[in-house]
């Protein structure tokens, strides 16, 4: 996961007495830390009782299906990497065909084929894994999208293809006649498109999801 | 003593530690529980070192700004004793960072979507390395309540509907009770007339 850290070691330049006590002294010491073996997996933490009293936010299945559609823009097959990959975390329960990911999807209440039934929190936590995992895979086009150092030109570029892309599969799936996705289609300066972009650049890897798991939650 | 170095790259982050095993802890020769110092490097940037109390106060801010911007809140983070601070601007984060020597003016640094992310990508990595066996200082993800998400939302994003809603009905209401109206209208009865005609 992280094959991009190079430890490297250093030889001191101190004596190891003149490094222990100067640190003591600076409150630089370091304690021990209690929770690092209870991190295993993507958004399963010893914080899990945080979520004991909380509800599932009325615009967490919305945001899921709109994420995982942004993931399906950035990557052709994204949904055969999506089963892939729950496959490979142990999720085949939530994910053994298309037809289970579908319906999970249609909670979603803009969908054309909208199923009026609501995610469960586990279902939501491995949604959330994979959406975590598959936007830690496409993080370097994510943030050639939100990068507003690179030139104008190719940037423009860039955000058309995305969101003549996006569009097409929102009209393909979504309730057109509804004023919200008429809005978003409308929409040239494509604001929520770029709110979804900068979740998923905010939700990669394990803390992200966690991050998200948050947001898809509320407080009583 | 060996002294163990590691760094997290993410475009336009860079995160360096510095630091040494807590051999009394128990901690295994790759493991850093005591840090030394810590180098950060944003592009464009100079470069930003501290001690462990201001990469907590950094990574506190930074991550709850991060936690608050996924769920659609843009509000200012203030560390303790108002080392870091960030705020947004305009499309863009503002990090303000004020330097405990006297006599060092704060640092500005402007960050977009795509920095912000990094940074905060850095941090995580850091968060969850299973060779630092340090306590960070910072608070875990938690969900927001309803009031402090409505309280918090960016005006922009605030449905105006009932609002341009209420507008409308109003002055279409004034429209029509300026219209004049014809009082001496009358309604003839038509009783009588039926009754010619059974007649």
């Amino acid at each position: 996961m992280c094959d991009f850290i190079k430890p490297t070691l250093k030889l001191a330049n101190h004596l190891s007495p003149v490094i222990i006590e100067s640190m003591k002294t600076s409150n630089l010491i370091g304690t021990n830390r209690k929770d690092i073996n209870n991190r295993s997996i993507f958004g399963n933490t010893n914080d899990d009782n945080i979520y004991l009293n909380c509800s599932i936010a009325s615009d967490a299945s919305r945001k899921l299906d709109f994420l995982i559609l942004v993931i399906e823009t950035l990557q052709i097959n994204a949904t055969d990497t999506l089963l892939l990959k729950a496959k490979n975390y142990g999720l085949s329960d939530h994910f053994s065909s298309r037809v289970h990911l579908w319906k999970m999807r249609c909670s979603n209440p803009l969908r054309k084929t909208h199923t009026f039934s609501a995610l469960s929190s586990e279902q939501i936590d491995s949604l959330v894994e994979l959406i975590a995992s598959m936007a830690e895979n496409l993080y370097p086009l994510i943030r050639q999208l939100l990068s507003s150092k690179e030139s104008n030109t190719l940037n423009q570029e860039r955000w058309t293809f995305f969101s003549s892309r996006l569009k097409s599969l929102i009209r393909e799936r979504m309730n057109t006649q509804r004023s919200y996705i008429a809005s978003l289609l409308s929409d040239d300066k494509n604001e929520f498109f770029r709110e979804l972009l900068v979740i998923l650049s905010l939700s990669c890897g394990k803390a992200g999801a966690c991050r998200l798991k948050a947001s898809l939650y509320n407080q009583p | 003593m060996i002294n163990l170095s590691y760094r997290f790259d993410q475009n336009s982050s860079s995160l360096e530690l510095e630091g040494v095993p807590d051999v009394s802890n128990g901690d295994s020769q790759d493991t850093i529980g005591i840090l030394s110092s810590w180098t950060l490097q944003i592009i464009g940037s100079p470069p930003l070192e501290g001690e462990k109390e201001h990469l907590d106060n950094l990574m506190n801010v930074i991550l709850q700004y991060s936690r608050s911007y996924i769920s659609g809140i843009r509000k200012t983070f203030i560390s303790k004793k108002n080392i870091v601070t960030i705020s947004p601007f305009g499309c863009s984060h503002k990090l303000l960072l004020n330097s405990t020597k006297k006599g060092v003016n704060p640092l500005e640094i402007i960050l977009d979507d795509s920095e912000l992310s990094d940074l905060t990508r850095c941090l995580d990595l850091l968060r969850f390395d299973p060779r630092f066996n340090i306590s960070w200082d910072i608070k875990p993800e938690r969900p927001y309540s309803k009031k402090y998400i409505l309280n918090n939302v960016s005006k922009s994003r605030n449905n105006n509907n009932f609002f341009y809603s209420l507008i409308l009905f109003l002055f279409i209401s004034t429209i029509l009770i300026l219209i004049p109206t014809n009082n001496k209208y009358e309604i003839r009865d038509t009783t009588n007339i039926s009754q010619n005609y059974r007649n």
